[in-house]
């Protein structure tokens, strides 16, 4: 096992047997998430819109020695929502775990009269409808288990954003769903979680380089001091997630963000 | 002066907000997929408005969609749009059309919000992320809007103003410990002064970003 799988996967193989599926898994938190699963034991399901990244993530996975296999999904279209689902129980016999975490992109910061309005709907389609399609189409499975439902929301999803205020609204909906969903779910035995990471990924990259001071402002208000690691932070919180060790946890919005955001 | 306020959507609560909020106020109940970046000054200039600037905006726009209980693995996806996703959006758009002239007044803008978003409701999904989704872009706005001295709030309401009857004592049945320790929950009148004393300068000009939770001391959300 490498070192990077140690990190991620510090409980050891908690999921050995268990399937599952990360949307926006090519990169950035995904693909961290997917890797700390599949080093946990998990069969993963890297689901991407372009093969050009997803391909890629799920072959460093089985390069580590893990199993992994991608699959084409737009998280914004039913039908591949679905088949992408059904991709993951024929391939390895069902699904314990479902993570949705691709995100649109927020587009350049500003207050919302200045967002443009052809990046608005993308916004709400990605966080919110895919939320719907991805806990639609994974219930059957996930109950038959029961497995865990985790959807990828943010510290902005509760604080608000001066700049990216349509990304933050949509990661604010993504928590009213989980809510909602596991006091729905909680009596099949499926518990529904969120996850509200700060690391360092291409879309960080992409928003500090719109902003230079961002980082600054982030590490210096995080007690810990540094931007976290997509595979070492961020991924052993889904793994915990889905273990048996969060039997007792549902509806609950995990905030890693090295302490960053203390409001809760 | 007489505050010019615009309460945007049909039936309670923002049909009975707007007959006791104070000053000039018109009330429009548009279709949540109707609402584009225009919509705002479209009222603003129509022929005959009330209202020639904006002092206030009320938004409550919650379709019938959004308040009919349903399981999750029941919607369609046309459902659920219409549930969650375009009145979110109308939201959005409702708000950038109204920034301008808000600014020019120095104005307000306060969401309301069903309690469902923040203490979650089954077979209510799409309704409780409308609602938390709505939650947060009042602190956004409140965040961008600030240097243009407009502020922005969320005021949290019963769900009985809200849901049919039977459905709102569902969702507080199954989500509220505790009876509400007013022993009553606020009247629409009481509400309407909270949001009038949020939109009035002389008294809250330091505030903004407010989440209040208006429910009679039901839930007490921290």
């Amino acid at each position: 096992m490498t070192e990077m799988a140690t990190v991620a996967a510090p409980w050891g193989r908690v999921l050995e047997g268990q399937v599952a599926m990360v949307t926006g898994a090519g990169q950035g938190v995904g693909a961290g998430i997917a890797a700390a699963l599949a080093a946990a034991g998990a069969a993963v399901v890297v689901a991407t819109r372009r093969a050009a990244n997803g391909e890629p993530a799920a072959e460093a996975i089985r390069a580590a020695g893990q199993t992994a296999v991608f699959v084409r999904c737009d998280v914004t279209e039913a039908v591949d929502v679905q088949a992408a689902v059904n991709e993951a129980v024929q391939r390895f016999g069902g699904l314990d775990i479902m993570v949705h975490n691709a995100v649109a992109p927020a587009g350049r910061p500003g207050g919302v009269q200045y967002t443009r309005s052809d990046m608005i709907r993308p916004q709400i389609a990605t966080a919110t409808t895919a939320s719907f399609l991805c806990a639609r189409a994974s219930l059957v499975h996930l109950r038959q288990r029961p497995g865990t439902l985790i959807l990828l929301t943010s510290p902005a999803g509760v604080e608000g954003s001066a700049n990216l205020p349509i990304y933050a609204t949509v990661k604010a909906t993504q928590r009213g769903i989980v809510k909602s969903l596991a006091r729905e779910w909680g009596p099949l035995g499926v518990r529904v979680n969120a996850i509200a990471p700060v690391a360092r990924t291409p879309a960080m990259d992409a928003a500090v380089a719109a902003n230079p001071s961002l980082e600054t402002r982030l590490v210096a208000r995080t007690p810990l001091g540094r931007l976290g690691d997509a595979t070492a932070d961020i991924g052993p919180v889904a793994v915990f997630l889905a273990s048996a060790g969060a039997r007792y946890i549902t509806g609950q919005t995990i905030v890693a963000d090295g302490g960053g955001f203390l409001g809760l | 002066m007489t505050r010019d306020v615009l309460v945007v959507g049909g039936g309670d609560p923002a049909a009975a907000l707007a007959s006791e909020l104070s000053g000039n106020v018109v009330q429009v109940a548009p279709e949540a997929e109707e609402v584009d970046d225009g919509f705002v000054d479209g009222l603003l200039r129509a022929d005959g408005t009330e209202v020639d600037g904006l002092d206030l905006v009320v938004h409550a726009l919650y379709p019938q969609q959004s308040r009919t209980p349903a399981p999750v693995e029941e919607m369609t996806a046309d459902r659920w749009a219409a549930a969650c996703d375009d009145p979110l959006e109308a939201a959005i758009r409702v708000a950038r059309g109204a920034h301008r002239h808000l600014a020019d007044r120095h104005g307000t803008m306060v969401v309301c919000v069903p309690l469902v978003g923040a203490a979650g409701a089954a077979n209510l999904v799409a309704l409780a992320g409308l609602a938390e989704g709505l939650r947060v872009l009042a602190r956004s706005l409140a965040r961008s809007w600030g240097s243009d001295q407009i502020r922005a709030h969320a005021v949290t309401l019963h769900p009985s103003l809200f849901l049919a009857s039977e459905h709102a004592e569902a969702a507080v049945e199954a989500t509220a410990l505790h009876d509400p320790a007013l022993v009553r929950l606020p009247s629409v009148a009481e509400i309407a002064a909270v949001i009038d004393a949020l939109a009035d300068g002389r008294t809250t000009a330091g505030l903004t970003g407010a989440s209040l939770v208006m429910d009679g001391g039901t839930w007490m959300a921290g």
